[in-house]
């Protein structure tokens, strides 16, 4: 019952949103000021939360530092696995 | 000029759904970090939502893990616990006349008398009862109002559910033939519940809580940072993807270590420390915790949210005069140890009715009905993908 899936914000109606989910068009409640474009977390028709696309990146920060410190362990150098593993997020970011 | 770039956010959630690399070096850090807690025996880590079970079966998270380390799921589904008499309630109305929407994931609960004539209310609909399902209280709102007549709404959920209940009624959204009958429960008093009975029965402690992420995005980090702090268990507030929760155990088994008796946050793309203000606003401005009755395990403290005077109007429970409420929680059907499960007591399969009275076809006990039960979960996707994509490394 708490799932929630990702969607994007396609247009406000009145006090709800209509929000793209895997390409179908659903209007839901939201429960903060969206607009237009926005990323949001979508569970049973209202939207939880907007996506932070900023704090993303912070993860991917923490997960190559953890990649580096159990590569590390193995004997790879600190350059070797960060670039090793930024090599396979590379299809994360935008060219 | 690599920190500059954006994120594709749906290659990014592939990411940490599929990347084997990222994935083993997650688990190799988790044994060694296990294996730094050399004083404890053993580590008992609880999660309290349906999906982070889910993730945990679906990708064979436990059979990844050091022996020392138990992955344990506990309260976090809340269709589970809704008590019998909700449903009692719900059929009889449903049966006389009156519209009854419901979730899907309520459709198939079983009430605990197995001699009643509707077990379910898909068995009362198809026995003639007024039932409705639906995706959303949005949706029960607008049928209602072309329906014009009394119809009565089934508010489950945990707090993840609850804004949209009680920002429509802020909104003035709800016509007033709509009633709601609330069975609302809240998790942070639950997860409580299940740490201090671990520790009155004589079991092995929780050291370790996957927050639920959703649940947090309303409430924030707050109510988990309070039992971490007062219980002196780390807790990590995650996200649902194999590497969200591969992460957030290598971080509980790193403050465990350090004596970090904290709440923090690996879910910060969508849930922030003060959690949804806005929404947290109306939830009180409608509703207010009372002592609640949880399925198969009685009352827990102020874990459950009845309607405001202001709102009173579209109490089910006083329209209908329903006196149901009141009962306790020894209501699951003979054999069924589904309070059990749901508390990390026993696992799903210690249960001597698991797939064979017992199955996801024919639920008997409501563990068994919701994509979020444990022992739905266990039964269906006892699958260990992951693991099997891992051994090839
Ligand atoms: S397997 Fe079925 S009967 Fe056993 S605890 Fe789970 S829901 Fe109850």
């Amino acid at each position: 019952m708490c799932w929630a899936i990702p969607g994007k914000v396609v247009k406000i109606k009145g006090l709800n949103a209509i929000v793209d989910i895997g390409g179908i068009h659903q209007e839901v409640i939201s429960t903060l000021d969206v607009k237009p474009g926005d990323y949001v977390m979508v569970h049973a028709g209202i939207i939880i939360e907007k996506i932070k696309e900023e704090e993303a990146k912070k993860l991917v920060d923490s997960l190559i530092e953890l990649y580096i410190e159990s590569a590390t362990e193995i004997g790879l150098t600190r350059d070797k696995a960060e670039k090793e593993i930024r090599k396979k997020m590379n299809s994360i970011f935008e060219k | 000029m690599w920190k500059q770039s954006k994120i594709k956010m749906e290659s990014f959630v592939d990411f940490l759904k599929n990347n084997k690399t990222m994935a083993v070096s997650l688990v190799k850090l988790i044994h060694k970090y296990s294996l730094n807690l050399s004083n404890f025996e053993k580590i008992k880590i609880m999660n309290f939502c349906g999906t982070h079970e889910w993730t945990t079966v679906h990708y064979g998270l436990r059979s990844l893990m050091p022996d020392k380390i138990e992955l344990v799921a506990g309260p976090g589904c809340p269709v589970c616990i809704t008590p019998s008499f909700v449903i009692e309630d719900a059929v009889n109305l449903a049966i006389e006349g009156v519209r009854v929407y419901t979730f899907g994931d309520a459709y198939k609960l079983p009430v605990t008398n197995l001699k009643s004539k509707n077990r379910t209310l898909e068995e009362a609909k198809s026995n003639g009862g007024n039932v409705k399902v639906v995706y959303s209280f949005l949706e029960a709102i607008k049928d209602a109002k072309k329906y014009g007549k009394d119809s009565v709404f089934i508010g489950i959920g945990f707090e993840t559910t609850i804004p949209g209940y009680s920002l429509s009624f802020i909104n003035n959204l709800v016509p007033k033939n709509l009633y709601f009958y609330s069975a609302i429960r809240l998790t942070p008093p639950a997860a409580r519940f299940a740490i201090d009975i671990a520790v009155s029965r004589g079991l092995h402690p929780i050291q370790g809580i996957i927050a639920p992420g959703h649940v947090s995005a309303i409430i924030g980090l707050k109510p988990w940072d309070d039992i971490s702090r007062e219980y002196k268990i780390p807790s990590v507030v995650s996200g649902f993807e194999p590497l969200d929760v591969l992460y957030s155990i290598a971080k509980i088994l790193k403050m465990i270590k350090n004596e970090e008796y904290r709440a923090i946050n690996e879910y910060t793309r969508v849930v922030e420390w003060e959690g949804n203000t806005r929404a947290l606003k109306t939830i009180y401005k409608v509703f207010h915790r009372e002592n609640s009755v949880w399925r198969g395990i009685g009352i827990i403290p102020e874990s459950g949210l009845e309607f405001n005077d202001e709102y009173r109007q579209f109490d089910s429970k006083n329209v209908f005069h329903l006196l149901n409420n009141k009962k306790s929680g020894k209501d699951l059907p003979p054999g069924c140890r589904c309070g059990e499960v749901t508390l990390g007591i026993i696992k799903p399969v210690e249960c001597p009715l698991f797939m064979k009275t017992c199955k996801p076809e024919r639920p008997y006990g409501p563990c068994m009905v919701s994509i979020e039960g444990a022992c739905s979960i266990w039964a269906k996707f006892g699958s260990l993908r992951l693991r099997k994509n891992l051994i090839g490394e």
